[in-house]
């Protein structure tokens, strides 16, 4: 019953160049930068997106919800719905459960929310955890000191930028997945399926470079707000915007250079 | 963010003020009528009545299937896709019970059920039914005539005729006197018949009709988007699998589908959403639970007894049945109406490739004919970037399970299963430490199954491959020799499964014997797939359902098999006479080998052993001793090289033969594989043997000896497989390597 839908190459002219580079042999920096230049308009709607912004408001408010004396309680003021000091497992699908209900509740599904809300998990779960020697799990302690690490100065300017960096990670591994399959094979461009890997790895690895910027952007934004947990939708909006518009303006900077 | 633009649907002339105009008149009958929606069944008797609320679901049901095949998705080439994969439906429909269906608590059940099978925003606004409480639509289950008294069934399930759920009926069904509803929904004849065949099959397996089928039909025709993939399917056959336990007194409607394509995480970075499908993901099982028991009044639940089982464990569960038979049976393929009756698989699909691979891991690829797929993944080009794209994604996704470091890295890397594990909490009630662990080790156990099963379709056409004899094009040669070329790292699983012998690396040792494939696991127990001489059968005789007799045979004979039996045909005697006939006419032939290095003949010079080379079935399928496979002598011929023939007259031994130690080291000696460099390879054939030991793939006998057929299929991918050069081409620097990686301790040394 697994049945599975995929999409096809963008019916624009731009992706022209973006089939091109990638047939042509150019670098993973030149396909990336072809890619915003045909479409990095999807990208910039991020910033307007209703489901990306409760998204990342939703992350960006947990450091400070960690530094409360009362953490699960703290968490169900945001409707994580935990039953106590969570843990890993549990502070992330409480997170994701909450998204999936915002987004019924607004009624707005989309395919940037949803990559956004996957790249807020996974930025969740890197940043809280750590296993001490001999353990299975991260202890809820951890998790909680470990967020609640996040929430001033460059460590919450750091959990921003990962969480874009992971954003545009998926949404630059989204759409070129509409393009890449048709340069797989012999006389193409991948061989196999080991160098399509290596290609994706490095879009990636150079998506998180350039998500670097939203370091100073970041922490420009918590010192005007003062406070995440009190930032309004207006300013989460803000972030987005200007860190997405930083982080294409990086991604081009690197194919030029 | 533009608005979406909304769809609304009055259904069956239902009126709402609240209406915008150009909305779309659904009618069934009457003047104007632009849709056909039937639901029927024949003749089948269940007695009692269904309430107004289940007559109700159905109804609905029925048009949110309806609407959801008619409004469009896109097709996916849009700068963003997700604007046109969302859509927002509106409903208009007539209702027996308006105050039930408009309450806040039902409403939300409902959409929010929907809504996460289909990723849609649905919206429903209910009406009194302007016709009489028993109204002549659905006619479903309320026109079936009484033909006898009320049967007893002791279980409800929903079968689909894909393989997972014919497992659930076949284990459902297991137990001698058990009476079983099993409701399908007919939407295709393509598959209809197949439906038909497992039922009827299953009362030969048991002698006894325990599965009573009830198939629905339900078409619809109209203003169908023919792109369009419904997503809502689950919930109509929820409904009508509900509505059914509701008239046999039940509470409970059985489904079945693994927990890896339950969950169903995504293959491809665009595969985001409900474009990976949904019908049987735990959160939907649990939205459709929570219907139902509003629906009835009372608790009732849909419960998936595989939501911990791969693909391959369920066609296993299939096996341990002996019912393996059954797969050729069941269709899986997700393109159904581009089916051929005797092709039903597209062979490139999801569900292709993952039925595909779990068969061949389990060992079971004799029961589900290749010529049944239209693409054959194991040797076809894949020629379709969407096919390439599946393929590669679906082993990308594979291989990522394999490199998962625990639970919390399972999390991290894939945040889509965090959508799972509450509602697996919920219909399990499983604490969420055993949650989480059983769904990563299920998903390991996943990469693991593909990785076993891409390893002896390397070991069945590596060599053709790398002889250019297959296109490159094929999924192995996308993947890349290198994945085959070093032995691919098998991590432990965390609860569970094989754990590597101290002092041994963790590596996989690949076998080839011709045709002839077999798999093991050095770090665990032996894993053997089908050893495949009864595929040898269909391509010595050209008689394609040969093997699957035989096969289905010795299954239903509880694994024991003779040639007196009175299920073996006169005309598969004689195809397996001839098979041996054949068999012993050309070794080479028999073992795949190509080329003269081996010669056969009567030479005995140099010291010979004797033996029969049993099957690999003959391991898990016994037979006796009038049956006898290849019988062999290998033999060291006077210029130094090994050669193997088939005695004239089989010995009819029916132990397995086994090997001494002092002839492996002889075999293994440089020169006996006349290697042009020297080095101490009797050390490392005993190596070999100590290794293949402490993998407990071997028995332990008398002394220092191991079962034959290992040895000599051992010796076969020497011969055949290692550079594709047998003999001489074998440098002692790679011969080894070869060994090296199968085996942490030093040459030399045996256990």
């Amino acid at each position: 019953m697994g049945h599975w839908q995929p999409t096809k190459r963008p019916r624009v002219k731009r992706w022209r160049h973006v089939t091109d580079s990638l047939g042509g042999g150019a670098s993973v920096a030149d396909v990336l930068a072809a890619t915003l230049d045909a479409i990095g308009e999807s990208l910039l709607r991020a910033g307007t997106d209703a489901t990306v912004q409760d998204v990342a408001s939703l992350l960006l408010r947990l450091p400070a919800a960690a530094g409360h004396a009362d953490f699960a309680a703290a968490l169900r003021r945001l409707g994580l719905d935990v039953s106590g000091e969570p843990g890993v497992s549990e502070l992330t699908s409480a997170f994701s459960d909450e998204v999936d209900r915002v987004v019924e509740r607004t009624r707005a599904r989309s395919d940037l929310g949803e990559l956004a809300q996957m790249a807020a998990i996974e930025t969740l779960a890197a940043t809280v955890r750590h296993r001490a020697p001999g353990e299975q799990v991260t202890a809820p302690a951890v998790v909680r000191a470990r967020l609640a690490a996040c929430s001033s100065g460059n460590a919450f300017a750091g959990l921003a930028a990962d969480f874009l960096g992971r954003f545009t990670t998926r949404w630059l591994s989204y759409q070129l997945s509409r393009e890449v399959s048709g340069h797989v094979g012999p006389d193409k461009r991948f061989q196999e399926l080991r160098e399509e890997r290596k290609f994706a790895a490095e879009s990636g690895l150079r998506a998180r470079i350039a998500a670097m910027v939203v370091r100073d952007v970041a922490g420009e934004w918590l010192r005007r707000v003062g406070n995440a947990e009190l930032a309004k939708s207006s300013d989460v909006r803000d972030l987005l915007n200007r860190s997405v518009a930083a982080i294409a303006i990086e991604l081009r900077r690197a194919a030029a250079s | 963010m533009t608005a979406r633009e909304e769809h609304w649907f009055l259904c069956d002339g239902a009126e709402w003020r609240g209406v915008p105009t150009g909305a779309t008149q659904l009618r069934q009958r009457g003047p104007g009528a632009n849709l056909k929606f039937a639901l029927e069944k024949a003749e089948f008797s269940l007695g009692g009545e269904l309430t107004d609320r289940w007559r109700d679901l159905m109804r609905i049901a029925g048009f949110a299937w309806c609407v959801d095949r008619m409004v469009d998705r896109g097709d996916g080439s849009a700068i963003d896709p997700g604007e046109a994969w969302h859509r927002d439906l509106r409903l208009v429909i007539e209702v027996q019970e308006p105050e039930f269906w408009g309450a806040p608590e039902t409403t939300a059940a409902l959409t929010t059920m929907l809504g996460f099978l289909t990723d849609d925003d649905w919206e429903f606004h209910f009406t009194r039914s302007r016709t009489a409480a028993r109204a002549d639509w659905p006619r479903l289950l309320t026109e079936m005539k009484q033909v006898g008294p009320p049967r007893h069934y002791d279980r409800v399930l929903l079968l689909s005729g894909g393989l997972d759920s014919v497992a659930g009926l076949v284990e459902a069904t297991k137990d001698a006197g058990t009476n079983v509803l099993a409701v399908s929904i007919l939407s295709s004849e393509k598959v209809g018949h197949l439906q038909q065949a497992v039922n009827g099959l299953l009362e030969l397996h048991h002698g006894e009709p325990r599965a009573h089928p009830l198939q629905v039909r339900a078409t619809v025709a109209g203003a169908l988007n023919a792109r369009v993939v419904p997503r809502s399917r689950a919930f109509l056959f929820a409904a009508i699998g509900g509505a059914a336990a509701e008239l046999v007194g039940h509470s409970q409607v059985l489904l079945h589908e693994n927990g890896v394509g339950s969950i169903n995480l995504p293959v491809t970075a665009d595969s985001i959403g409900s474009r990976m499908n949904r019908p049987v993901h735990p959160r939907s099982v649990r939205r459709l639970c929570d219907l139902l028991s509003l629906v009835a009044g009372r608790r009732f639940s849909v419960d998936n007894p595989f939501r911990f089982k791969t693909k391959r464990e369920v066609v296993e569960t299939l096996k341990a049945n002996g019912a393996a038979t059954l797969i050729r049976h069941t269709v899986s393929c997700g393109h159904v109406r581009s089916a051929r009756r005797e092709q039903p698989h597209c062979g490139t699909c999801y569900q292709c490739v993952d039925r595909r691979l779990a068969v061949i891991a389990a060992g079971c690829a004799e029961f589900d004919p290749e010529w049944g797929y239209r693409t054959k993944i194991t040797r076809d080009a894949l020629t379709d970037d969407v096919a390439v794209k599946l393929a590669l994604g679906y082993v990308s996704r594979a291989d990522g399970f394999l490199e998962l470091d625990g639970v919390e890295d399972f999390i991290e890397r894939h945040p889509e299963a965090r959508r799972s594990i509450t509602d697996l909490m919920a219909i399990s009630s499983l604490e969420r430490d055993r949650v989480d662990r059983e769904t990563h080790d299920l998903h390991v156990r996943h990469g693991r199954d593909v990785d076993t099963a891409l390893a002896a379709i390397y070991a069945e056409t590596g060599h053709a491959l790398r002889r250019g004899k297959l296109t490159p094009r094929v999924l192995l040669g996308l993947l890349g020799p290198e994945r085959f070329a070093a032995p691919a790292a098998v991590p432990a699983v965390t609860s569970a499964g094989p754990r590597v012998p101290a002092g041994m690396k963790m590596s996989m040792l690949r076998m080839r014997v011709g045709a002839h494939a077999v798999t093991l696991w050095a770090g665990g127990p032996p894993q053997a797939l089908e050893f495949e001489a009864l595929g040898f059968i269909n391509k010595r005789t050209a008689k394609a359902n040969v093997a699957g007799q035989l096969l289905g045979l010795v299954a239903v004979r509880g694994g024991r098999l003779d040639l007196t039996d009175p299920g073996i045909t006169p005309e598969l005697r004689k195809n397996l006479s001839a098979y041996v006939t054949r068999l012993n006419s050309t070794l080479a032939e028999a073992l795949g080998i190509e080329g003269k290095l081996l010669r056969l003949g009567k030479s005995r010079d140099g010291y010979e052993a004797q033996c029969t080379l049993w099957s690999d079935a003959g391991v898990s399928l016994p037979v006796t001793g009038e049956v006898r496979w290849e019988q062999i002598a290998i033999s060291e011929l006077a210029d130094g090289r090994i050669s193997v023939r088939l005695p004239s007259s089989p010995s009819g031994r029916r132990d397995q033969p086994r090997l001494s130690v002092d002839f492996v080291e002889r075999v293994f000696s440089p020169e006996a594989l006349g290697l042009e460099t020297g080095g101490d390879l009797t050390a490392t054939g005993r190596d070999f043997l100590g290794c293949l030991r402490a993998s407990g793939s071997v028995e332990h006998g008398k002394g220092d000896s191991t079962p034959y057929l290992r040895v000599a299929s051992f010796l076969t991918e020497f011969l055949t497989g290692v550079g594709g050069e047998p003999f001489r081409a074998l440098s002692a620097v790679r011969l080894q390597a070869f060994f090296d990686a199968k085996s942490a301790r030093g040459p030399g040394r045996v256990d």
